[in-house]
C-alpha cells in the first residue's frame, strides 16, 4: 500500500500568507502525485519561531512529511534559513514550491526550499541556491546566478550572467545589469537600475540617503565602487 | 539664563569660517577607527576643515597627509576606504611614510627637478593620536596635547570601551541641514529624551535630568566674570568632555548573539560618552554594541552625520554579524531621525534678527560651553 506523504508549510509574514493562500495549486504542482496532504504551521513571529518550529516538528514524521518554509526576508533570510536548517536537521526533506504561471527553463538549477512567484521566468543557464525565494514577476535572464539564502522582489530583474552572493536582498523592481557581482550581504532598496558591481556588505535603503557599507578587516582590501543609479 | 549664541553662530557662513580657524584646526578631531587601518597600505580618506585628509598604514604605522599630490594636486586615494599604496595614479608618484616621493617614474627624463626642489617636495603632514580604538587628527602646527582636551580619565574611559569594538563596523552617513552645534547642544540636553523620544529611545531609557547646583552657579558666574585665563580656558575644554555610566535600562533584552560577544562592563546600563567638539559614543545595549556619531562640519548650515555601528568583540566569528550589524543601524534609524528633523526645523527657522535661546538651569553643560565658545571666538584666548 502506498504511504500517504504529506507536505507542512511553516512560516510566517507576507510571503507564508501568499503561499498558504494558494497552497493547493501548488500539491499539484510539485512533479509527485505522492503529497496527498498539505498541513500549515502559522508562526506568531520570528522572535521565538524556532523553539515553536522545534515543537510542532517533532510532532511530525520525517519519513512521511516534506517540509516548506516561508518566512519574508527577516534578518537578511537567516530567519528563514534557521526553521529550514532546523527542518533540514530534523530529517525533513524540504521542497521547491513554483507557481503554476512561473516560466522555467528545464536545465535551470533551482535548489530546496526556494520559492519562484507568479508569472516570473527563469531564464536557459540560471542556477538557483537552497532557501531563495523569487518574487513575482522577476526575470532572471541567462546564466544568472544566485546564490543561497536570496530574496527577490517582486518585479526585479537581473541581467545575463550577474551572480548574487548569498543573503542579498533585492526589493521590488530593481534592475541590475548584465555581468555584475553582488556580494554577499547587500541589500538594495531603493527602486532603479543598478549598473556597477557591489561590494558585499552593501546597503542601499530609502532610509538612508548615503549608501551603508560594512568594512571587516578582511574586507577592507576591497575598492568600493560608486554606485550608479537611473531611474 | 539668556543664552549669548547670535543666530549668525548658526547661519553665517564669515562665522563659520573663522570658527574653523580658531577652534577646530586647533583641537584634536576624530577622523575614524583604527580596526579599519590595521593591514599594511590601509587608507581612509575624509574632509576636515575643507581639506582632504588621507590616513593611511605604513608598515603598521598610521600617518595622516592633506590627501594632494605634491605635483599636480590630484587626490592620491580617491575611496573612503581601502588598501591600497599612497600612489597618485596621474603620473604615478608614490609616498613614503615620511611623505616624501619615494618613486617618481622618469624622474630624471621628464621632471628634472633640482637637488633644492627635490627637498622641498613633500606631503603636508599632521599630527595623529590614537585613543584605543580611535584616531584623532590635528590640523595645527603646534598641537595642544590630546590630554588637555579630553583629560586623562576619560582617556582612559575611552580607550577601555572603543578597545571593546570589534573589527567588523557599518558606516552610512546622514547630510544633516544644521549646524554642528546644534548636535552637540542636544546631547548634552538631557530633558528632551522623555518628549522628542517619547515612542523609542526613552522607552528604553529615561534619561533624568540631573540638576548640578554648583555648575549652574559657575554658569552664572562665568557670564559675569568672562574667561581671560588660558588656564581657565584649558581647565573648562577638559570639563566638556565626559563619559561612561549614563542610565539604567528599563527592559535589558537579550539577543542570541550577545553569547557571541565580549561584553564591555557588565551593567544592564546605557552609556554615553561625548568627547567635545563632535564626537558621541554610546551603548544602548548595555555593552554589547556601540553607536559612533561623528557630526563634519560642512558649512554654517550642514553637518555630515557619520555614524558607525559595532558589536562588542567577536569571540568568534558567527553566521549572522552582518544581519546583526544591519539591524542595529535600521533599529536606531528613528531616533536619528526624530534628532536630525528637530535641529533641520531649528536650522530651517533661523534668521539673522532671530532671538536668542533661554537656558534653563539643566542646561548648565550647554551654558558652559557657549561661555567658552564666545570667548574663544571673540579672541579672548586662543587655543
Amino acid at each position: 500500500m502506498t504511504q500517504r506523504h504529506t507536505l507542512v508549510l511553516i512560516g510566517c509574514g507576507n510571503i507564508f500568507e501568499t503561499i498558504a493562500f494558494n497552497s493547493l495549486t501548488f500539491l499539484s504542482n510539485l512533479g509527485s502525485s505522492d503529497f496527498e496532504d498539505l498541513k500549515l504551521i502559522r508562526l506568531d513571529s520570528t522572535d521565538v519561531a524556532v523553539i515553536i518550529a522545534n515543537e510542532q516538528l517533532a510532532l511530525l514524521n520525517p519519513a512521511t512529511t516534506a517540509v516548506f518554509t516561508a518566512i519574508d526576508q527577516n534578518a537578511m533570510n537567516y530567519a528563514r534559513l534557521e526553521i529550514y536548517g532546523r527542518a533540514r536537521i530534523l530529517g525533513f526533506k524540504s521542497k521547491t514550491l513554483i507557481h503554476p504561471s512561473a516560466i522555467v527553463a528545464a536545465d535551470s538549477k533551482v535548489g530546496e526550499n526556494c520559492w519562484i512567484g507568479a508569472g516570473a521566468v527563469v531564464s536557459s543557464g540560471v542556477k538557483i541556491g537552497n532557501n531563495t525565494f523569487i518574487g513575482a514577476h522577476t526575470r532572471l535572464d541567462y546564466g544568472v546566478n544566485i546564490s543561497a539564502n536570496c530574496w527577490l522582489g517582486a518585479g526585479s530583474s537581473i541581467g545575463n550572467h550577474t551572480s548574487i552572493g548569498q543573503h542579498v536582498v533585492i526589493g521590488a523592481d530593481i534592475n541590475i545589469g548584465s555581468a555584475i557581482q553582488i556580494g554577499r550581504h547587500c541589500s538594495i532598496d531603493i527602486p532603479g537600475h543598478y549598473l556597477k558591481s557591489l561590494a558585499e556588505g552593501t546597503f542601499i535603503d530609502a532610509l538612508f540617503p548615503a549608501t551603508a557599507h560594512i568594512y571587516t578587516s578582511k574586507s577592507s582590501h576591497k575598492v568600493f565602487t560608486k554606485i550608479e543609479v537611473g531611474n | 539664563m539668556q543664552s549669548n549664541m547670535p543666530p549668525q553662530a548658526y547661519i553665517s557662513q564669515d562665522w563659520f569660517q573663522h570658527e574653523r580657524e580658531l577652534l577646530f584646526k586647533p583641537l584634536w578631531q576624530f577622523i575614524g577607527l583604527k580596526m579599519m587601518l590595521s593591514q599594511p597600505n590601509a587608507f581612509i580618506t575624509r574632509t576636515l576643515c575643507g581639506m582632504p585628509i588621507v590616513v593611511q598604514n605604513f608598515n603598521g604605522e598610521l600617518r595622516a597627509f592633506e590627501n594632494l599630490c605634491a605635483h599636480r594636486q590630484n587626490p592620491l586615494q580617491t575611496q573612503p576606504h581601502g588598501v591600497r599604496p599612497l600612489v597618485c595614479n596621474y603620473h604615478g608618484w608614490g609616498y613614503a611614510e615620511d611623505g616624501k616621493p619615494n618613486n617618481i617614474p622618469f624622474e630624471a627624463e621628464v621632471f628634472r627637478y633640482s637637488k633644492e626642489e627635490r627637498e622641498c617636495l613633500h606631503l603636508r603632514r599632521f599630527k595623529l593620536e590614537v585613543l584605543g580604538n580611535l584616531v584623532f587628527i590635528n590640523l595645527s602646527e603646534n598641537p595642544i596635547p590630546i590630554s588637555e582636551q579630553f583629560g586623562d580619565e576619560v582617556m582612559q574611559s575611552m580607550a577601555e570601551a572603543s578597545n571593546a569594538f570589534d573589527s567588523e563596523v557599518i558606516l552610512t552617513t546622514f547630510k544633516g541641514k544644521f549646524n554642528w552645534k546644534l548636535a552637540y547642544e542636544n546631547l548634552r540636553d538631557s530633558h528632551h529624551p522623555r518628549y522628542l523620544h517619547a515612542r523609542s529611545l526613552y522607552k528604553a531609557v529615561k534619561f533624568q535630568v540631573l540638576i548640578d547646583e554648583q555648575a549652574v552657579l559657575d554658569a552664572k558666574r562665568l557670564c559675569e566674570t568672562g574667561i581671560e585665563d588660558k588656564a581657565l580656558a584649558m581647565s573648562l575644554l577638559r570639563s566638556f568632555s565626559s563619559g561612561g555610566l549614563n542610565e539604567p535600562m528599563q527592559n535589558s533584552i537579550s539577543y542570541p548573539w550577545h553569547a557571541n560577544v565580549v561584553r564591555y562592563g557588565d551593567k544592564d546600563w546605557y552609556y554615553n560618552w561625548l568627547l567635545f567638539p563632535n564626537l558621541h559614543i554610546a551603548s544602548g545595549t548595555g555593552g554589547y554594541s556601540f553607536i559612533i556619531e561623528h557630526h563634519i562640519p560642512v558649512s554654517a548650515d550642514l553637518t555630515d552625520f557619520m555614524v558607525y555601528y559595532v558589536t562588542a568583540k567577536k569571540k568568534r566569528r558567527y553566521a549572522t554579524s552582518a544581519a546583526v550589524l544591519h539591524a542595529h543601524m535600521m533599529g536606531s534609524e528613528k531616533v536619528l531621525r526624530e534628532d536630525i528633523a528637530v535641529m533641520e526645523n531649528i536650522q530651517a527657522q533661523l534668521h539673522p534678527e532671530a532671538l536668542s535661546p533661554n537656558l534653563g538651569a539643566y542646561e548648565h553643560a550647554n551654558a558652559h560651553i557657549e561661555q567658552w565658545y564666545l570667548h574663544l571666538m571673540e579672541g579672548k584666548f586662543e587655543l
